[in-house]
C-alpha cells in the first residue's frame, strides 16, 4: 500500500530533527512490508497562526525548500502557508487527501498508457491498487495522539476522520503511547492505522533553542542543514526583534476566548 | 497587558453533580466573566468532573447517569466539557489528585491543542476563531501584583487590592522556554496555562471544618493551583477567609467572584432539585435545564426518596 506522510508545524526554522522524523517514519513503515512510502510533505503553518516569534511564511517555506533540496521524496507544500487565515491541521489533511484522490483519478484516465503497459505495471507492482489513492498519514508527536483520547476534547467525527486516515507518531522516552491507544475506545478502534515509532536516539534539537542561539550570535551549524544556516545568515533572520513578533496579539486558536475578554 | 502575558486559565469543577443544575452552569459563566474583567486572564476552557460512585454520598445516582446529564447540560456550550476520568478510576479520587491529573494531561497535550490539530468539538477546551484576524489589543500597564500590596492597602481598597493581587505569583518561572513544565503551571512557548479549581463558597467553607481536608492537600489546592470562588446563598466569604490559616496564607491565589447576592441562581442546589423532583414541584424548571429534566423523567431517577 502506498503512503504519503504529512507533517504540519511552524518550522520556525526547520531543523535536522524535523527531517529525521520523516526518515524514521519511512523506515518503520517500510519495515512492516505492508507500506511503501512514496512522498513526504512538509506543510509550514501560515502567518495567520500568530505565534510569537513566527517569522514570515515565505522565509520558512524557503528554508524548508533548501532543507529538502537533496531529498528525493520529501517536499514542501505551500497551500497552508498561503491561506489568509490560520487553518487547523484536520483541514490541511483533508485538503491534501482531496488532492491525492484527484491526482489518482487523473492518472487512471490517462489514455496514453497502453493496456499492455498497464498490465506489466500491475505485474511488477501487484500491491499497487490503481483504484485507491495512496494513504495519507499525519506525522506527529505523542501529544497529538494522547489528545485524541481525551474525552470530549475534539469532535468525535473529526477524531474518526484523522485516525481513519492514519497517524505516525514519533515518540521518545517518557511517554507511553501504547497506553493511550489501549485506554481510548476511539484510538483502539483505529489501532491498525496508528503507527508508533520509538526514537531510540533522542534528538533534542528544538526550533526554540535554535532561535535563541541565533539571537545570541552562536553557531547553529549541524543543527540545521548547511543551506539553511547560510540562508538565515544572509537574510538576517531571527533577532531579538523578530522574536517579539505577535507579542501583542492572541494566538489564533485562542482568539475567540480573548474576544470574550474585557472591553 | 499584552494578550500573551495574560494567564490562560482552565476552570475545573469537582462535585457530585447529582444532578447538574443551572446554578452550576451559572457558576462557570460568572467566573469566566469575572476573570476576563480583571484583564489578567483568558479563560480558555471549563471542565466538569463528576465524582466517583464510591464517594458514598447517600442518593448519589450511578456515574453513567450523572455524566450523561452533565453532557446534556453543556451540549450547547462552546467552552465547557465533561470529563469522566474520575468516574472511570477504580475508586474515589481526592480533589488534589484530580487537579494534578488534569494539569499533567494538559502539560502533555497543550502544544498540540494550541496548534489545533483538529476542528474543535462543540464542547472544546480550545476553540476555533470565527472571525477575521483579531485587532491588536492595547498594551495596558502592568499593575503591581506583589501579595504584600493587599496588606498595605486600607480596608476601603481591600477588594480592589484583591483584584490587583488576583494573579498567582509569577516567580515560579525561571526561564522562558518551549513547553517548560515547571511546577503547577504549564507553559507553551510564551503562553502560561493554569488550572484553577472552581467552586461555590460552600466548598471554601468546608476548608474550615477540622479534619475534613488534609493540610497538605489544601496547601496544594490553594497554594499551587489556586481557586475561583462563586459565593452562593449569602455566604460571608470574609469570615470564611479569616477562619482558615491556609486561606489567609494564600489570599493572592483565591479569586472571589463578585456576583449579585440576590441573583436567583445563588439559591439553586442539587438537593433542592432532587426534592422538587420527588414532590413533583414545578419549580424544578428553574433549577435544571430542560434536556436534563427530560432525561430524569425518562430514566425515573430521583423520583423515589433515597438517602
Amino acid at each position: 500500500m502506498e503512503v504519503v506522510l504529512i507533517a504540519c508545524g511552524s518550522f520556525n526554522p526547520i531543523t535536522n530533527m524535523h527531517l529525521r522524523m520523516f526518515e524514521l517514519a519511512r523506515d518503520h513503515l517500510q519495515d512492516t512490508e505492508k507500506y511503501r512510502v512514496v512522498r513526504g510533505i512538509i506543510s509550514p503553518v501560515g502567518d495567520g497562526y500568530r505565534k510569537k516569534g513566527l517569522i514570515e511564511a515565505r522565509h520558512r517555506v524557503e528554508m524548508a525548500r533548501l532543507a529538502t533540496k537533496t531529498s528525493d521524496w520529501i517536499e514542501v507544500d505551500t497551500w497552508e502557508s498561503l491561506q489568509p487565515d490560520w487553518v487547523e491541521t484536520a483541514k490541511v489533511v483533508r485538503h491534501h487527501y482531496e488532492e491525492l484522490k484527484a491526482a489518482q483519478r487523473d492518472q487512471g484516465e490517462d489514455g496514453t498508457v497502453s493496456c499492455g503497459k498497464k498490465r506489466r505495471m500491475e505485474e511488477e507492482h501487484p500491491s499497487t491498487n490503481e483504484a485507491q489513492p495512496p494513504q495519507l498519514f499525519l506525522l506527529c508527536g505523542a501529544d497529538v495522539l494522547e489528545s485524541f483520547g481525551v474525552p470530549n476534547l475534539w469532535k468525535p467525527e473529526d477524531v474518526e476522520e484523522l485516525a481513519g486516515h492514519g497517524v505516525v507518531c514519533i515518540t521518545r522516552g517518557g511517554s507511553d503511547p501504547e497506553k493511550f491507544v489501549h485506554q481510548s475506545d476511539v484510538l483502539w478502534r483505529h489501532r491498525r492505522n496508528i503507527h508508533l515509532v520509538r526514537e531510540w536516539v533522542t534528538n533534542e534539537v528544538s526550533a526554540t533553542h535554535v532561535r535563541r542561539s541565533l539571537r545570541r550570535g552562536r553557531s547553529v551549524r549541524y543543527l540545521l542543514p548547511d543551506a539553511v544556516v547560510t540562508y538565515v545568515k544572509e537574510e538576517r533572520l531571527y533577532s531579538a526583534q523578530s522574536e517579539q513578533k505577535n507579542a501583542d496579539v492572541v494566538l489564533a486558536p485562542l482568539a475567540r476566548y480573548a474576544d470574550a475578554g474585557p472591553s | 497587558m499584552t494578550e500573551n502575558a495574560k494567564t490562560h486559565v482552565i476552570l475545573l469543577s469537582c462535585g457530585s453533580f447529582n444532578p447538574i443544575t443551572k446554578g452550576h452552569i451559572h457558576m462557570f459563566e460568572k467566573a469566566r466573566e469575572y476573570l476576563h474583567k480583571t484583564g489578567r486572564f483568558i479563560v480558555i476552557g471549563g471542565i466538569i468532573s463528576p465524582v466517583h460512585d464510591s464517594y458514598g454520598k447517600p442518593g448519589l445516582v450511578p456515574s453513567k447517569h450523572r455524566l450523561t446529564m452533565c453532557q446534556l447540560a453543556v451540549q450547547s456550550s462552546d467552552w465547557i466539557r465533561v470529563d469522566p476520568w474520575e468516574c472511570y478510576q477504580q475508586t474515589w479520587q481526592t480533589t488534589c489528585s484530580v487537579l494534578e491529573h488534569h494539569r499533567d494531561l494538559m502539560k502533555r497535550v497543550t502544544g498540540c491543542i494550541l496548534s489545533n490539530v483538529n476542528t474543535p468539538s462543540s464542547t472544546p477546551v480550545i476553540g476555533q476563531p470565527q472571525n477575521q484576524a483579531p485587532p491588536v489589543y492595547q498594551n495596558h500597564n502592568n499593575l503591581a501584583n506583589k501579595p504584600t500590596a493587599v496588606k498595605l492597602l486600607g480596608k476601603v481598597s481591600e477588594s480592589l487590592g484583591r483584584m490587583c493581587c488576583a494573579r498567582p505569583s509569577m516567580d515560579r518561572f525561571t526561564f522562558i522556554d518551549e513547553n517548560a513544565n515547571l511546577g503547577p503551571a504549564m507553559r507553551y512557548e510564551e503562553i502560561e496555562l493554569r488550572i484553577l479549581l472552581l467552586c461555590g463558597s460552600d466548598l471554601l467553607e468546608s476548608f474550615c471544618i477540622p479534619g475534613l481536608w488534609k493540610d497538605s492537600d489544601m496547601e496544594v489546592i490553594v497554594g499551587d493551583f489556586g481557586i475561583v470562588v462563586v459565593p452562593r446563598d449569602g455566604a460571608d466569604t470574609e469570615r470564611i477567609m479569616n477562619h482558615s490559616s491556609v486561606l489567609r496564607k494564600h489570599t493572592e491565589n483565591i479569586l472571589m467572584v463578585k456576583d449579585d447576592v440576590n441573583h436567583p441562581m445563588s439559591i439553586v442546589s442539587s438537593t433542592k432539585s432532587r426534592l422538587a423532583l420527588q414532590h413533583g414541584d414545578g419549580h424544578v424548571v428553574d433549577y435544571l435545564n430542560q434536556p436534563v429534566i427530560d432525561y430524569i423523567l425518562q430514566t425515573q431517577l430521583y423520583i423515589t426518596a433515597s438517602g
